[in-house]
C-alpha cells in the first residue's frame, strides 16, 4: 500500500512502553492471576497478546493461556462487502467459562469488530468478564463500546486511516496516521465490481 | 454416447472459443485464464467464472481473498488461486465443527434450496448440515413428492423456487447442465452438487482438501482414478481441479467404461488396474454405476472385481504412504475390497468428515458480497 501522507503517531518505543503500562494496569485490576486469559483478535491483536503474555509473564512469572479469535464469521457486512481477509482458524484450546478474558485488537474504531469478537467468544462458553485492550483508539464509534485499556487515544477524521505496523507482521513497530484524500470510507476494502450473469 | 456430447455441448456453450482449446493442454492454463476486466459479462452465463484479486498491491501481488462468483457451477473454469482458497478456508471452518456449539452466525437470515432431483445421502446432509452450522434457513426439496413427477418442466420449477426469493440453490439433477440452465434463470446463487455425467464441484473440492491434508500439497503427486470413469462427474471434476493444481492423473477402467475424450483433458489412460497403481501417491476408487449401466459395458460385477476391484495385493504397488480415497457410496466385493475400505490407508470416512467444511467454505465464499445482491 502506497503512504499518500502519512505521520508517525507511534514509534517501536512508545509501543512498548504503552504495553508495558496496559500489563501493569491489567495486574493492578486483577488480583488473581489465575482466572485471566488473553485472546487476540486475527491479525494484529494476535501479535499484542503475545507480547502482553510476555510482559504478565516478566513481571507475575505466570504463562496466561492465549487464544485467538477470527471474527470473519460473526461480521455483520460478510454479506455486503465480502471477505476482507482470507479465513483462518479461531484457536481457544482452553474453557473460557468463568474465566476473566482480555481481548485485545490493534485500533478501536467504529466498534463493530469487537462486537463480532463478543459474539464469537460467547460461543466458546461463559466467560467471568471480558475486557478490552487496544493499541489505539480513534473514535467514531458506531455501537457502544468502549476500551478497557488504551495504548494511546489517537483523534482522527474519517478520511484518515490509522494503520498499525508490528514487527510480527510488517517487520517493523510503528504507528500510522494516515490521510486519504480521496476515499472517505476508511478501513473498507474496495467495493467489488459487480459481476452480472450474461442475459 | 449421447450423455457424453450432450456434457460436450454444455461445456463448448459455457465458454469462449480461445478457451475451449486451451483446455485440452492442462500444462497452459493457471497462467492464462488469470481474468482480464470486464470479460466477466460473456463467460458470466455458464460459469461466471470471474475472480477478482482485491487491489492487488503495487510491488507484491497479495493473495486473493474473496470469490467474485456469483456461482459454482464446476470446477472447470476456477484459477489455481480460487482453489487454494477455497481449500484454505475450508480448513479454517474445520474448525468450527469440533466446538461445542458448531454453529456461527454467518448466513444468519438467507435461505438456502436444496434442490435434489436425484436420490442423494452424503452430499444433501453435507450441504445440510454445512448450512445450518452457517446459521442459514434451509428447504429441502426433493425428488419423490415434488411437481416434477408431475410432469413439471424444469425452467417452471426453476421460476417457482425463485418466486420464493431462496439466497442460494443447491441442485443435483440428471441431467448435464441443469445447474447452469438455473443460472441463467434465477437470481439466487447456484451451487452445482452434482448434474448428470458433468461435474460435481464439492465433491473434488473435499478430495483435494483430504488429500493436501494427507500429503501437504497436491502439485506432483501421481493420483489414480479408478472405476467407471464413462458416467463419472466425479472423475471430471477431479481431473480439471487436479490437472489445475498441478497433478499427475492416471485414469483407469475397462474400455467399455472410457470416454475417449479422456486423455485431451489432461489423463493418462490405462485399462490395466496395476499400471495405474503403480507408484501412486493417491487412489481414487470411483463407485461402479449400476443405475447409470444400461448396455452390458462388462459381464458381471464379479469378472470386474477380479479384473478392476482394488484389493490389498493390488495396492501394495502404490507407494507405501498410499491414501484410497472413495466418493462413496461404496460397492464393497465390486469396486472395492473391504479389507482396502476399512484398512489403514482408506481416508473415506474423513472425506465424509471434510465434506462438511469444504462446503461450509463454498457457501461462505460465495456469499460473501453477492448474495441476493446483484440481479442476473
Amino acid at each position: 500500500m502506497t503512504e499518500p501522507k502519512s505521520t508517525s503517531v507511534m514509534d517501536a518505543e512508545k509501543i512498548d512502553r504503552s504495553l508495558t503500562r496496559i500489563a501493569h494496569e491489567i495486574l493492578e485490576r486483577h488480583r488473581d492471576v489465575g482466572k485471566l486469559v488473553l485472546v487476540g483478535i486475527r491479525t494484529r491483536g494476535v501479535p499484542l497478546s503475545q507480547r502482553l503474555q510476555k510482559k504478565i509473564a516478566a513481571i507475575e512469572g505466570t504463562d496466561l493461556p492465549l487464544g485467538i479469535l477470527d471474527i470473519n464469521l460473526y461480521r455483520d457486512d460478510i454479506t455486503s462487502v465480502g471477505p476482507s481477509a482470507i479465513l483462518k482458524e479461531t484457536i481457544i484450546h482452553f474453557p473460557i467459562d468463568d474465566r476473566r478474558v482480555i481481548l485485545a485488537d490493534d485500533v478501536l474504531f467504529t466498534g463493530r469488530t469487537i462486537r463480532a469478537a463478543l459474539d464469537g467468544l460467547m460461543d466458546f462458553g461463559r466467560p467471568r468478564s471480558i475486557e478490552l485492550a487496544v493499541l489505539v483508539d480513534r473514535g467514531h464509534r458506531e455501537l457502544p463500546i468502549r476500551a478497557d485499556y488504551v495504548g494511546k487515544n489517537v483523534p482522527t477524521s474519517l478520511e484518515e486511516m490509522v494503520q498499525v505496523l508490528l514487527k510480527e507482521e510488517d517487520g517493523r513497530d510503528e504507528v500510522l496516521l494516515v490521510k486519504r484524500p480521496e476515499k472517505k470510507e476508511s478501513r473498507k476494502t474496495p467495493a467489488k465490481a459487480p459481476v452480472r450473469a450474461a442475459r | 454416447m449421447s450423455g457424453m456430447q450432450e456434457e460436450t455441448r454444455v461445456h463448448a456453450a459455457g465458454r469462449k472459443g480461445a478457451a475451449t482449446g486451451a483446455r485440452a493442454g492442462s500444462a497452459t492454463r493457471p497462467a492464462a485464464r488469470r481474468p482480464a476486466p470486464g470479460r466477466a459479462a460473456g463467460a458470466a452465463g455458464e460459469t461466471a467464472a470471474r475472480i477478482d484479486a482485491r487491489e492487488p498491491g503495487p510491488e507484491t501481488e497479495r493473495p486473493i481473498v474473496a470469490l467474485t462468483h456469483r456461482h459454482l457451477l464446476g470446477i472447470h473454469g476456477l484459477t489455481a488461486e480460487e482453489i487454494t482458497l477455497i481449500l484454505d478456508t475450508a480448513r479454517s471452518f474445520a474448525e468450527v465443527s469440533t466446538r461445542t456449539i458448531k454453529k456461527v452466525p454467518t448466513l444468519r437470515g438467507k435461505t438456502i434450496v436444496n434442490f435434489f432431483m436425484e436420490p442423494s445421502t452424503r452430499t444433501r446432509s453435507s450441504f445440510e448440515i454445512a448450512e445450518k452450522r452457517l446459521s442459514a434457513d434451509t428447504l429441502n426439496f426433493s425428488l419423490s413428492g415434488s411437481s416434477v413427477t408431475k410432469g413439471e418442466t424444469l425452467l417452471d420449477t426453476a421460476r417457482n423456487l425463485e418466486a420464493m426469493a431462496p439466497d442460494m440453490i443447491v441442485i443435483r439433477h440428471k441431467a448435464s447442465g441443469a445447474p447452469h440452465f438455473l443460472a441463467r434463470h434465477c437470481r439466487s446463487n447456484i451451487i452445482n452438487a452434482g448434474d448428470g455425467w458433468h461435474e460435481h464441484p464439492t465433491q473434488a473440492l473435499l478430495d483435494a482438501f483430504t488429500i493436501r491434508e494427507k500429503k501437504g500439497r497436491l502439485k506432483g503427486l501421481r493420483v489414480a482414478i479408478v472405476g467407471d470413469l464413462m458416467h463419472s462427474r466425479v472423475l471430471r471434476s477431479n481431473l480439471f481441479l487436479l490437472k489445475t493444481m498441478g497433478a499427475d492423473v492416471v485414469a483407469c477402467a475397462p474400455p467399455t467404461l472410457t470416454p475417449v475424450e479422456l486423455s485431451r483433458l489432461g489423463a493418462q489412460v490405462t485399462f490395466r488396474i496395476d499400471e495405474a497403481l503403480e507408484g501412486a501417491d493417491v487412489v481414487m476408487m470411483l463407485r461402479i454405476q449400476r443405475e447409470r449401466q444400461q448396455g452390458g459395458a462388462f459381464p458381471t460385477a464379479r469378472e470386474y472385481y477380479n479384473l478392476y476391484g482394488l484389493t490389498a495385493e493390488r495396492a501394495r504397488r502404490a507407494r507405501p504412504d498410499v491414501i484410497i480415497l472413495h466418493p462413496g457410496p461404496m460397492n464393497r466385493g465390486v469396486e472395492i475390497d473391504s479389507a482396502v475400505a476399512d484398512g489403514p490407508y482408506s481416508v473415506i470416512l474423513e472425506q465424509v468428515t471434510n465434506g462438511v467444511a469444504v462446503r461450509m467454505a463454498v457457501l461462505y465464499l460465495l456469499a460473501g458480497g453477492t448474495l441476493g445482491g446483484i440481479a442476473g
